[in-house]
């Protein structure tokens, strides 16, 4: 579907054939750090005092001092604010975005402390967004964030948030605690299948102080390329080899901003370790409950049938033949959502799918919208 | 303005790109020369060109130095600063920096291209490609 005319003030090097894509960011942030801007969604008056005064609590960061590794202040935020509808739909016409799926850039929320203030400020968020930010009419859609701390409180909220419109999915975190294979997301993840909402892990969490591995790392460089994509690692394998996908075979999960280039990897393995040792996997709870003594499928086909990638932070081969036998080993046609984790310091404008050859059109569709159309329902 | 070379002479390699007043001190503009993208920076009235994308994910570099979206509502510095004093400008994507005089980046260990930029005596400005 064509957009038209390039706008004048476009700001980046997307060549025109990307003006006449249709393209689904299937990772933008709002910049929502002032609870001030959801202050008015907050119910109980004493939970509103504190958030006013304390602000949302802080959770572990792994300790990196961001702006040692860039030398600006405000490090996170690199390419602008966007806390409302307007603002969203005039910053995406300049990227040659034409639909958003917007989450919350409160990447530390599962870290932090505070239970109660916490699931205050999860159900402000979401009733922030319905009013203020989702504008289907001008693609742009929201996650519900769930409290993964507490997972009864994750299917209330699915079932307040099912109904509104632009709701395309909800939001959790991989971060360095529980995994989303555990029993106690039963209920969530039965709630997600009976709604066709997909569940989105964003990374959270860089590393942590408490294991030897985080703790022995020296530099930003170090966590932000590993730590992510082990913890979304550790998810999707926890999550298959509890034997979830076989108790809830339609159940969608996207991982947002842990790279691609993992999963051929992390697939192969699972086969290789799963032909080594199966025995044990029947001792989780869902697969002990179930009578399943193995699988119903080997490891890797749960990687293409029930999980999605999103793209940014790509890296990709210098050599287009390897960029394609990347994609295929990924599946990157069936898998791949495109995303640019917009405002952030990572940010990946779509210019990469315009300019390489290793890159097919199908699969370029496919990776700019057709995938997200498919799990996000729109 | 600053005449960067007294020049009267015809030069085949020299390709107008405008006036001195179409590129505004402090910040990069963009020219296309052909296939050819190139940035402009005019620092204290000094015209540098350099190669136009760069060579990480092939942001537009004369965005070094030009506001963030909606940056009125953002506090502080931004990762496209030209650094006056040294002659470097930051990628506004994600902070690689360049040398404005050699191009050289010093994380890349290598150059991007730079240009000669000849300010006439009438304020035309050229390229030297
Ligand atoms: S595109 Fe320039 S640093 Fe990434």
């Amino acid at each position: 579907m064509s957009k038209g005319k390039p706008e004048k003030n476009r700001r980046i090097n997307v060549p025109d054939e990307a003006w006449e894509e249709y393209i689904i960011d299937a990772d933008f942030h709002l910049n929502l750090f002032d609870p001030k801007e959801y202050l008015e969604y907050i119910e109980d008056p004493r939970l509103k005092k504190k958030i006013e005064v304390g602000g949302i609590p802080k959770g572990v960061t792994g300790g990196w001092v961001f702006p040692y590794a860039h030398h600006i202040a405000d490090s996170l935020n690199t390419q602008g604010t966007a806390l409302v509808a307007e603002e969203i739909d005039g910053l995406k016409k300049q990227y040659a975005i034409d639909a958003v799926i917007v989450g919350p850039g409160m990447i530390n929320l599962p870290t932090a402390r505070y239970p109660i203030v916490k699931n205050a400020i999860v159900k402000a968020y979401n009733d922030y967004i319905v009013d203020k930010v989702i504008d289907v009419k001008n693609g742009i859609y929201g996650l519900a964030i769930v409290p993964q701390w507490d997972p009864a409180a994750c299917v209330e909220e699915i079932e307040r948030m099912k109904d509104e419109k632009g709701i395309v999915g909800v939001q959790g975190w991989y971060s360095p605690q529980t995994l989303f294979g555990a029993i106690e997301y039963e209920e969530m993840h039965r709630e997600l299948v009976k709604e066709k909402l997909p569940l989105v892990l964003h990374g959270s969490g860089f590393t942590s102080r408490f294991d030897l591995l985080g703790n022995s790392m020296k530099s930003v460089v170090e966590a932000l390329t590993l730590s992510w994509t082990y913890n979304a690692m550790a998810n999707v394998l926890n999550l298959i080899f509890t034997g979830t996908f076989d108790r809830h075979e339609d159940l969608k999960v996207v991982i947002q901003e842990a790279g691609t280039n993992w999963v051929p990897f992390a697939s192969l393995r699972a086969d290789e370790c799963y032909y080594a040792l199966p025995e044990d996997v029947m001792l989780s709870h869902r697969m002990f409950e179930d009578g399943n003594d193995y699988l119903k499928h080997m490891p890797s086909e749960y990687f293409f049938k029930n999980m999605y990638y999103t793209t940014q932070p790509i890296a990709l081969p210098k050599n287009p033949d390897h960029v394609k036998s990347m994609f295929e080993m990924c599946r990157a046609s069936e898998t791949f959502l495109y995303s640019s984790d917009w405002p952030h310091n990572t940010f990946d404008p779509p210019n990469w799918l315009f300019n390489n050859r290793g890159i097919d059109k199908e699969t370029r569709a496919r990776i700019c919208h057709g995938n997200s159309k498919e799990v996000f329902g729109i | 303005m600053v005449i960067q070379r007294k020049y009267s002479e015809y030069n085949m390699r020299e390709k107008i790109i405008g006036r001195i007043e179409d590129f505004p001190e402090g910040r990069g503009t963009g020219v296309k020369l052909g296939g050819l993208k190139i940035a402009i920076f005019n620092i204290d009235g000094k015209l540098y060109a350099i190669h136009d994308s760069c060579p990480h994910k092939h942001a537009p570099l004369h965005e070094s130095g030009s506001n963030r979206y909606n940056s009125e509502k953002c506090g502080g510095t931004f990762l496209g600063e030209i650094d006056l004093e040294l002659k470097m400008i930051k990628c506004p994507w994600h902070g690689l920096r360049f040398d404005l005089e050699t191009g050289e980046s010093p994380v890349l260990k290598r150059k991007i291209p730079v240009y000669n930029v000849v300010v006439r005596e009438d304020g035309e400005v050229a390229v030297v490609v």
